[in-house]
């Protein structure tokens, strides 16, 4: 008599690979006829159920390369990478990666870079809720204390760079005809350019800002618990012309900051 | 060696949903839900999808529960699966527990996960001693981890092992006995299971110990055929109760008087009024149910 253990492994094998023999203790009807197609229905519950997770966490990345592309992908993704815990809002985290050395997708290399956009609203979408804080926040300091302030940023915050245009591609797709405005973007020789993007859901809604170099240099400082007056200092050196209070209220206005703080006091605060 | 289980006759929170019908909550129906505040009995959700920190999910539920009690019905503890439950995942649905306060908890006699990883589908194990003995201890370890007792639900199969050696009602009633669970009967699993098996449904619903039942589920299911030509039922969840289904439910619920049923539809997720529409098809039965058990124990009275 086979032992559960062995046989479950054995059923595994066989769901990972479509080509691999069933294993002896499956059987259809008494007579044990070629169980072969209900054997097939857990093989593709398992591979479709995949493959439909990837799709609504990435509807853009499947809206640039149509529904046959985006399956074909999605199912070589899984089948290497099946999920390692029965939390499908985390799955796909390293989908991205995998399109980038997709060999079929090489010649949309935005590609990947839209589905890091794709993966980082789900992050926001899911991430612990906070309640920004408003300017007023840094009315309680000095301001020779100001340079030395930190910002606890919201937790649904990502910033994603690309060499193209991510912000302006994933916004082109939310409309229902694809025009050949979309085309050029995606084009290096028709004027694409690269653009970053800050990811947050301050409230209900995840957001999606274009950025300037500077202010993500600033952004991705501050992330990093640098100070505000080391996060300006970063931002400076790549624009000397960064505005540095327009950037301050800026980060009131959009919702990034949950806690103000000297860090010497960090105990006191929240 | 089996180990020996906890007593299961410590107190532990039961099924308390009403006698009504509900539906699975899908993300589509949360702005209708919340505006319109339906008269319906409950709303079921996989807690695997109420996983996260924050965000819009919790947000609704959060609202929803205020209005209404709630069941969760986990897909992820692998029960059936040669290894304990994660203990991971159980922290994590005892966090909902916490949070949430379901009425009702319940699982599936499936397993989803192995070294490989979760393969994000209710699988099958072969029903012998030795799965029954795996089974109930894991049974036993989750009802012990949440305090609660276990809704533990009939499975739709397409294959079975020639391992086997129970019948599953045996299965499951020895389950029962071993573990103080309770059941969840899907009806629509035991015509798509009865019928890849060539068995007689009518006769399943029948044998089947009612007495244990918390909650009922009804969906909907695809039609295929196996490699010979045979009927193969897939469980889709992706339309209506066919009529035959409804069938068999008005037989189970005029042997037991009403039970809490729910309606599943989760993929192809119609509009809120379609999915409504069929949930009251069970609540009228489910009235008729009542007023047939009130009728039939006056008579006994006189």
């Amino acid at each position: 008599m086979i032992e559960w253990p062995d046989i479950q492994s054995e059923v595994s094998r066989a769901l990972q690979n479509s080509d691999a023999k069933l294993p002896d203790s499956v059987r259809s009807l008494e007579d044990n006829k070629r169980p072969l197609k209900r054997f097939n229905v857990y093989r593709n519950n398992v591979a479709l159920s995949l493959i439909n997770v990837l799709k609504d966490t990435f509807p853009v990345t499947e809206k640039i390369v149509g529904e046959d592309f985006f399956k074909t992908m999605a199912r070589d993704f899984s089948r290497d990478n099946l999920p390692q815990s029965p939390v499908m809002i985390e799955y796909g985290a390293e989908f991205p990666a995998f399109i980038k050395n997709f060999a079929p997708a090489y010649s949309l290399p935005y590609l990947s870079d839209v589905a890091r956009l794709e993966w980082a609203r789900t992050i926001a979408y899911n991430a612990a809720d906070h309640t920004p804080q408003s300017i007023e926040a840094l009315a309680g300091f000095n301001e020779a204390d100001i340079p030395n302030i930190c910002f606890i940023i919201h937790p649904s915050v990502s910033l994603i760079q690309s060499d193209w245009p991510v912000v302006s591609i994933w916004q082109a797709h939310q409309r229902e005809e694809i025009d050949e405005s979309i085309r050029n973007l995606m084009n290096k020789e028709t004027g694409a350019k690269s653009e970053t993007a800050l990811v947050i859901r301050p409230h209900l809604d995840v957001l999606i800002h274009s950025l300037s170099p500077s202010t993500y240099e600033f952004l991705s400082a501050l992330k990093d618990v640098k100070t505000f007056g080391e996060a300006v200092e970063k931002a400076l050196n790549i624009d000397p012309a960064f505005d540095i209070p327009a950037n301050l209220s800026g980060l009131f206005s959009n919702g990034i900051v949950i806690v103000t703080h000297l860090p010497e006091n960090h105990t006191e605060l929240r | 060696m089996n180990k020996p289980l906890s007593d299961h006759k410590v107190e532990r929170v039961k099924c308390h949903l009403p006698k009504r019908a509900g539906v699975g909550l899908k993300g589509q129906h949360y702005e209708d839900i919340c505006s319109s505040k339906p008269d319906i009995g409950w709303f079921e959700v996989h807690p695997e999808n109420y996983m996260g920190a924050g965000g819009p999910p919790h947000h609704y539920l959060t609202r929803i529960r205020e209005d209404y009690p709630i069941s969760l019905h986990g897909v992820g503890l692998s029960i059936g699966g040669s290894t304990p439950p994660s203990k991971d995942h159980m922290a994590r649905i005892k966090i909902l527990v916490d949070r949430y306060q379901p009425a009702s908890f319940s699982e599936h006699l499936a397993w989803s996960s192995h070294e490989a990883g979760y393969f994000n589908d209710l699988l099958p194990l072969p029903l012998t001693e030795q799965t029954c003995q795996t089974v109930s201890e894991h049974i036993d370890q989750i009802q012990t981890y949440l305090g609660r007792t276990l809704l533990l639900e009939n499975p739709s199969t397409y294959v079975e092992f020639t391992e086997s050696d129970y019948e599953e009602i045996e299965f499951l009633k020895e389950i029962v006995k071993r573990t103080g669970c309770g059941l969840l009967l899907d009806v629509n699993n035991v015509y798509v299971s009865c019928t890849n098996h060539q068995r007689n449904p009518e006769s399943y619903i029948d044998k089947f110990p009612i007495e244990a039942v918390g909650e009922i589920h009804l969906g909907g299911h695809a039609p295929d055929e196996d490699d010979l030509g045979n009927p193969l039922l897939i469980d889709a969840h992706d339309r209506e109760v066919i009529e035959d289904v409804w069938t068999l439910y008005e037989r189970t619920i005029s042997k037991c008087g009403p039970i809490p049923t729910l309606i599943e539809w989760d993929n192809d997720v119609p509009s809120w009024d379609v999915l409504y529409a069929e949930a009251m098809r069970a609540e009228q039965l489910l009235k008729a149910s009542a007023v047939q058990t009130m009728r039939q124990a006056h008579d006994r009275v006189a």
